[in-house]
């Protein structure tokens, strides 16, 4: 069986990205639980602290997040790619629906940048990409949920990497789906700015 | 009557320091993940602890003509046809052929990176080491469509680390698995002592269903 690459690719170089993109994973998982549970202290608790936090912490996502959310989908394709064909992953069915739903991203947030409509679609397509990138990992942590037998040419239940015991492909797909929801819906210009200056 | 308020636009020069503020930080968050990676690569090195074998670059050989491929329902067509004669290499170097004539056979081929086949090695080998395999009837593994590029190779390493002691032939480029008509992993063929495919079978099977597949070949 002979991989399909476009370059070939050492070991350790291979082992460098899967570790870069692993830590970014990290990151976003980090960033976006700090969000929502931020929002949610914001929203729910009686005192006012948390809002006082918030308020500011918001007011500066509203303006960066779309960039930052394209920033994350641009990262993620960029990785996707590297990881099929370079490293020679070849990406199964579940992938490439993930990939259908990341690779347009990079073009649709920068058109939301300008076209403000264009944020929705983003966010179905974010949904939908976390949506199967959460089956994804389902069929690889309990691939008889899918079938009792392996394909013989890619499977999906096959992990590639694996790494702090959780870190696969798809999980990696998954906190970049979530991180940009999480920037789509928090990005959303206030609807009463005016008030909260006053 | 309701009044609108139209929402304060912030200027530009509010705007501009924040956005680059957010960007900035992701910026620096990826230079940062980056660093981490090349200090976590560099300490660690290449940690290259499975070493290959000969058995994991070994090819099988196959007399007989081959079977059709196994289909994922309905009548086999193989049932009845003559099992093609693998030859090959064990992991201890010894050559091994499958089957043996005279000798009913049970097959079972294996894929390394198959999650399927990682979790039916330990059930065969706990149902083998139960003392539930007949004197009369061979069991022997193929380990098949062996990758450097996926996932638990080499295969030898990982038949090691499950303490796998039935009979295994190599075939890495995967010639006996496609002589079988290989559908899907794991993959069982029941041979007879005429040599006869009895059946073919895909998946996990558990530890009763092996029993009544060996039962088959008696």
């Amino acid at each position: 069986m002979v991989a399909r690459t476009l370059l070939v690719a050492d070991q350790r170089d291979v082992d460098l990205a899967i570790t870069f993109f692993t830590v970014l994973t990290v990151l976003t998982m980090a960033a976006t639980i700090g969000i929502v549970a931020l929002a949610a202290l914001a929203r729910f608790s009686a005192t006012p602290a948390a809002r006082r936090i918030w308020q500011p912490f918001r007011s500066q996502l509203s303006d960066g997040g779309l960039g930052l959310a394209w920033l994350v989908a641009a990262v993620s394709t960029g990785g996707s790619l590297y990881f099929s064909e370079v490293a020679g992953f070849t990406p199964c069915r579940l992938c490439w629906v993930q990939r259908a739903c990341m690779y347009p991203l990079v073009v649709v947030l920068a058109v939301a940048l300008v076209w403000r409509p264009a944020r929705w679609i983003s966010l179905v397509m974010a949904c939908i990409g976390a949506v199967v990138a959460s089956y994804h990992i389902l069929i690889e942590r309990y691939p008889s949920l899918e079938s009792s037998t392996c394909d013989p040419k890619n499977p999906c239940s096959l992990k590639w990497f694996e790494r702090l015991g959780f870190i696969t492909l798809p999980v990696m797909a998954l906190s970049a789906f979530l991180f940009i929801v999480t920037l789509l819906l928090v990005s959303r210009p206030p609807t009463s700015t005016a008030q909260e200056r006053s | 009557m309701t009044t609108r308020t139209s929402p304060a636009r912030p200027t530009p020069a509010d705007s501009k320091p924040r956005s680059n503020l957010v960007l900035l930080g992701a910026i620096a968050a990826v230079i940062v993940a980056a660093l981490v990676a090349f200090v976590v690569v560099m300490v660690t090195g290449d940690d290259d602890s499975t070493a290959m074998t000969a058995f994991d670059t070994t090819t099988a050989s196959v007399s007989g003509n081959a079977l059709q491929p196994s289909p994922a329902e309905g009548t086999d067509p193989a049932v009845g046809q003559t099992a093609p004669v693998i030859t090959g290499k064990g992991r201890d170097g010894a050559s091994l052929t499958a089957p043996e004539s005279g000798r009913p056979t049970v097959l079972l081929f294996l894929a390394h990176w198959c999650p399927h086949c990682q979790a039916e090695v330990p059930v065969v080998r706990d149902w083998v080491d139960a003392g539930n395999l007949p004197d009369d009837v061979d069991l022997i593994g193929v380990a098949t469509a062996m990758s450097t590029d996926r996932p638990n190779y080499p295969p030898s390493a990982w038949l090691d680390r499950e303490k796998w002691d039935v009979p295994t032939i190599a075939d890495a480029t995967g010639v006996a698995a496609k002589s079988y008509g290989l559908s899907a992993f794991p993959f069982w063929v029941a041979i007879d002592e005429s040599g006869k495919v009895v059946e073919r079978r895909t998946g996990e099977l558990s530890p009763a269903e092996i029993s009544s597949l060996v039962a088959l070949v008696r």
